[in-house]
């Protein structure tokens, strides 16, 4: 069976989607190749350069517009329909949202956030993280096209030093008025991060939680936090780790008073080392982690500052 | 629920019914959007009237008599004879249908997804079959004019404000600060009795088509690590351990 890609080119640095389509693509068996579509923002010839270096398939489509309206994007995609074919969407939001969309218009089927995917018989056998991380589902999409999108941090590739062939396509622009767009940081120094420090809501505050980041800081790890945290304006949306947020794979993750729910687990999980702080000593964290301090997280956070602080001195 | 509860049965069902229900945060989230929408119209001279539907059975008309103190006009429970299991696209038709059925609402406003089964599709399928535009990550609505709406969501590119054309679906994922208000008692006294419509779902959707993604198989995810913890009198002590054994070599030749 044929496997397309439709990656988010409108990102500042398109790398990550990029290594994520690679990563599908260098880690799955019984695909053919198919085409790359780019949905991009005006491209210029360094980026287009760089897309064809990196694009999972040799034969590359930009769909491009300045602004962008998924509507749009819809409407540019839906001439490269093909019956039996696979369509593998990012992460990302664009992703969720168009391969949804997309198969409802081709009369296709669809799922978000998979784990795995392979051909089968009778269509394609996907894997997917349900009831909160808690199961995992296998289903078989019955229609094609078979429109997927990747869940978050589940495949990353290496970047090929290969050619694509490259045609582009003008979309049409957004059809709304007064758009303005506020860049928002990138969560990418987050998912990069060897050392973090993940804050959960047992900090109490978001003076707690700005006093943790403050140490956080000083000790040289970047700074994530549970989605309860976030939703109490405790800290910037950008910084949720776990499911809805950054999937982080670093050498050390330090939770702090994280209770340790599945959907928060999911994006410390590939830390290579986790260390969970918790004052209640049956927190699931601790069972989830390779070492744990029952104890107050700021009590710990302070002391372990001035203990590395004083090693950077000696 | 404990790691033991989390298992399915032969027909790939897991029993979470014994768990109180609570909202689920991506419809509070919408629920709370919507209530902020009406407070500020006040100066636009549009008129906001709020309607919340949903699907299930009769455990939902606690949460929808709330919001019926909280100032939503009318409660809408679809009732289903059981209860769809991963068939977001019946979910979809049945919501597409009351919406054409009713055929008076300018704007839809719903949770991103489930918790439970993340199919993350309902809205976006809603929108596709009324072939009404569909707006993602919404945190923040404000009024324009009757047929206007000015909308602010997160996408991959930033934070993006535009005025959308009604009628239109926007979904709420990560909204900071939403949660929903609690209604005063008197409201909830007053308000609170009014009845829920209640409408069959075999009236919408007379027979329940097999899904074009169709469950196949499910098995608890078990995780877990050695959880060694450390030991010590004092919370100085327990912290020279972690960094002495444990962090000082993984950082120092992380740094390298």
């Amino acid at each position: 069976m044929k496997c397309n890609f439709v990656i988010n080119g409108r990102t500042n640095d398109p790398t990550p989607w990029a290594k994520e389509a690679l990563g599908f693509w260098q880690q799955s068996q019984g695909w053919e190749p198919g085409v790359s579509y780019i949905l991009c923002g005006p491209l210029t010839k360094e980026t287009k350069e760089q897309w064809l270096t990196m694009a999972p398939t040799a034969q590359v489509v930009f769909l491009e517009s300045k602004t962008y309206q998924a509507e749009k994007a819809l409407e540019g995609l839906l001439p490269f329909r093909e019956e039996e074919s696979l369509f593998v969407f990012g992460s990302d939001m664009m992703g969720t949202e168009l391969s949804v969309r997309l198969a409802a218009r081709w009369k296709g089927s669809s799922i978000t956030r998979a784990q795995a995917i392979q051909p089968a018989p009778e269509g394609v056998l996907v894997e997917k993280m349900v009831f909160g991380n808690h199961m995992r589902g296998g289903f078989l999409l019955k229609k094609g096209p078979y429109c997927v999108s990747l869940a978050k941090g589940a495949f990353r590739g290496t970047l090929p030093q290969g050619q694509a062939q490259g045609e582009v396509i003008s979309l049409e622009e957004s059809s709304y008025q007064d758009i303005s767009l506020e860049p928002v940081q990138p969560k990418e120094g987050l998912e990069e991060a060897s050392f973090v420090v993940a804050v959960g809501r047992g900090a109490g505050s978001k003076a707690e939680v700005e006093h943790l980041s403050q140490l956080a800081d000083q000790m040289g790890a970047e700074v994530g936090v549970s989605r309860p945290v976030a939703m109490n304006a405790w800290a910037p949306m950008e910084k949720i780790v776990g499911v809805s947020g950054a999937m982080l794979h670093p050498e050390v993750c330090i939770a702090l008073g994280a209770s340790g729910a599945a959907a928060f687990y999911a994006g410390v999980e590939k830390s290579k080392f986790l260390v969970a702080v918790n004052n209640d000593e049956n927190a699931r964290i601790f069972h989830l982690a390779d070492v744990g301090i029952v104890g107050d997280c700021k009590e710990v956070a302070e002391k372990l500052q001035q203990r590395m602080a004083a090693d950077q001195e000696e | 629920m404990s790691e033991q509860d989390w298992v399915a049965d032969e027909n790939h069902k897991v029993d979470v019914s014994f768990v109180p229900n609570q909202w689920n945060c991506f419809d509070e989230s919408a629920l709370e959007t919507m209530l902020k929408l009406s407070d500020s119209s006040e100066n636009f001279g549009v008129v906001f009237r709020l309607y919340a539907l949903t699907l299930g059975n009769a455990l939902s008309d606690r949460y929808l008599k709330t919001l019926y103190a909280l100032g939503y006009e009318e409660a809408i429970r679809i009732e289903p004879q059981q209860q769809p299991y991963f068939c977001p696209e019946a979910v979809a038709t049945c919501i597409e249908q009351h919406i054409t059925n009713r055929g008076n609402y300018d704007m839809i406003l719903m949770g991103a997804q489930s918790a439970d089964e993340d199919n993350s599709k309902v809205p976006l399928l809603v929108a596709e079959a009324l072939g009404w535009p569909c707006i993602t990550q919404v945190s923040e609505l404000s009024p324009v004019d009757e047929t206007h709406i000015r909308v602010t969501c997160t996408t991959d590119e930033g934070m993006v404000t535009q005025t959308v054309p009604t009628p239109c679906v926007c979904t709420v994922g990560n909204s900071p600060n939403s949660y929903l208000r609690v209604p005063t008692l008197k409201d909830r006294m007053k308000l609170g009795k009014k009845p829920v419509t209640v409408i069959p779902m075999e009236e919408l959707l007379p027979s329940c088509e097999e899904s074009d993604c169709q469950l196949q198989t499910m098995e608890p995810v078990v995780y877990g690590r050695e959880g060694i913890i450390i030991p010590g009198e004092s919370v100085e002590e327990k912290v020279n351990i972690l960094y002495e054994d444990y962090l000082k070599g993984r950082l120092k030749q992380d740094e390298v």
